[in-house]
């Protein structure tokens, strides 16, 4: 990213699908594959992730001036785990069980690289509204590659979405959907597709 | 001279920031901290209705345990409105398959039949040993025997045995694990004189006919 100020629609944009966190840059693999085995964790995971995404942008673009190269990695961790910690506060406080199913991946937050690398990228050297728009679009992005995956692995692994049962009682249950290689596989799956899709595109 | 402000300076987004995350965080903390304990111990109580029949959450207590005890880590002393002991509510921990369980296991005043089995905690895979909160394998261990030790079947033939989850032994098992060791050593306190006197002088007014 240059250092002038791109257009909003761009930034926004940029993050859902451009440069899709997940399916374009492949950052923050942990929670995409940790958590995504249903989608009401999923879409926590992607909630709080956002929350910490936009916050931090704006924390760092605010102070973006006395910004040090030496320093930044320091201030980029210390604000984001910053957020991170009122975020699994907040969890505990008014979702407590999802907080107990989440576990320590909320916490693990601090360390998804999609985070610091936009504050990296884009917050320390545009403007608040700039580094606003990148998180929001960023943090959209996050959730749809989050969504798309949970709703694969849930409705397969449990014939169920958002714990809704939708498939027949005859389904039977893939369950390694909902276990660990579940989620590799489905990665896969849908990352091949997007770059399928991609070459298409840039051949027609 | 010039140095030690030069450094200062150039670290001013650091120290802003700590400031920054110390007010926040200490913020946070005052005003979510009463909450999130009440969330942790509404965890227990609310379950003890359902752990002891007749058994209210306002009028049960913990018991605060003599050390050494065990895997057994809490004891409340489950009570009815009228504070009429109605059971106990032990917690209880084994090793699952991929981390601790923790579970609640409700019994009689005299620790002889199980009455109820919550899991407070775990972490076993999702759609498989992570089954084991379901009420359907739960609901199992009601009524069993709380003298003699739970036995875990695949197959579940004679009453008193209990049907393990479906492709998730070893969580099936750690539970009647917990479960068993967690009576025995209840059992054990009840027996010992010095700490059953010292679990019923801290119920408000309690005969000893256990």
């Amino acid at each position: 990213m240059t250092d002038e100020t791109p257009r909003a629609g761009t930034v926004f944009w940029n993050g859902i699908l451009p440069e899709n966190p997940v399916y374009r840059s492949l950052l923050g693999m942990c929670p995409t594959l940790a958590v995504t085995n249903n989608l009401n964790s999923a879409m926590t995971m992607a909630a709080a992730t956002t929350f910490v995404l936009v916050a931090s942008n704006l924390m760092i673009s605010l102070i973006r001036s006395w910004l040090r190269p030496h320093l930044r990695i320091l201030v980029f961790t210390l604000t984001i785990a910053t957020f991170v910690t009122i975020v699994d506060k907040l969890l505990a406080a008014y979702m407590f069980s999802m907080s107990q199913q989440l576990g320590p991946y909320i916490p693990l937050i601090i360390v998804n690289c999609l985070i610091v690398s936009r504050c990296e990228a884009c917050a320390s050297r545009q403007p608040v509204s700039t580094a606003l728009l990148d998180g929001l679009g960023m943090g959209a992005g996050f959730a749809l590659a989050l969504a798309s995956i949970a709703t694969i692995r849930e409705l397969l692994g449990n014939g169920t979405l958002f714990g809704l049962t939708v498939l027949p009682e005859s389904w039977p249950g893939w369950g390694i959907m909902v276990l660990p290689p579940g989620a590799f596989l489905t990665l896969g799956a849908l990352l091949g597709l997007t770059n399928w899709i991609r070459e298409r595109r840039t051949a027609s | 001279m010039h140095n030690s402000l030069h450094y200062v300076s150039e670290a001013r987004a650091v120290i802003f920031l700590a400031i920054f995350a110390g007010v926040a965080l200490s913020m946070v903390e005052a005003t979510l901290g009463p909450r999130i304990a009440e969330n942790v111990r509404r965890q227990t109580y609310d379950r003890i209705p359902e752990l002891v029949p007749g058994a209210s959450s306002t009028s049960t207590q913990e018991i605060s345990l003599q050390p050494d005890v065990g895997s057994v880590n809490a004891i409340y002393a489950a009570c009815d409105e009228s504070g009429t002991l109605t059971g106990w509510v032990l917690r209880g921990q084994e090793q699952g398959y991929s981390g601790p369980i923790v579970l609640l296991v409700g019994v009689d005043p005299q620790a002889s039949r199980i009455t109820g089995l919550f899991v407070l905690q775990q972490t076993e895979t999702p759609g498989l040993g992570a089954l084991i909160t379901r009420d359907s394998f739960l609901e199992q261990f009601s009524g069993l025997p709380a003298n003699t030790p739970i036995q875990m079947m695949k197959h579940a033939t004679q009453p008193g045995q209990v049907q393990a989850v479906s492709g998730a032994t070893i969580s099936s098992v750690a539970v009647a694990d917990a479960v068993n060791r967690t009576l025995s050593e209840f059992r054990n306190l009840l027996e010992k004189t010095d700490s059953r006197d010292h679990m019923f002088e801290q119920l408000p007014s309690q005969g000893e006919d256990v």
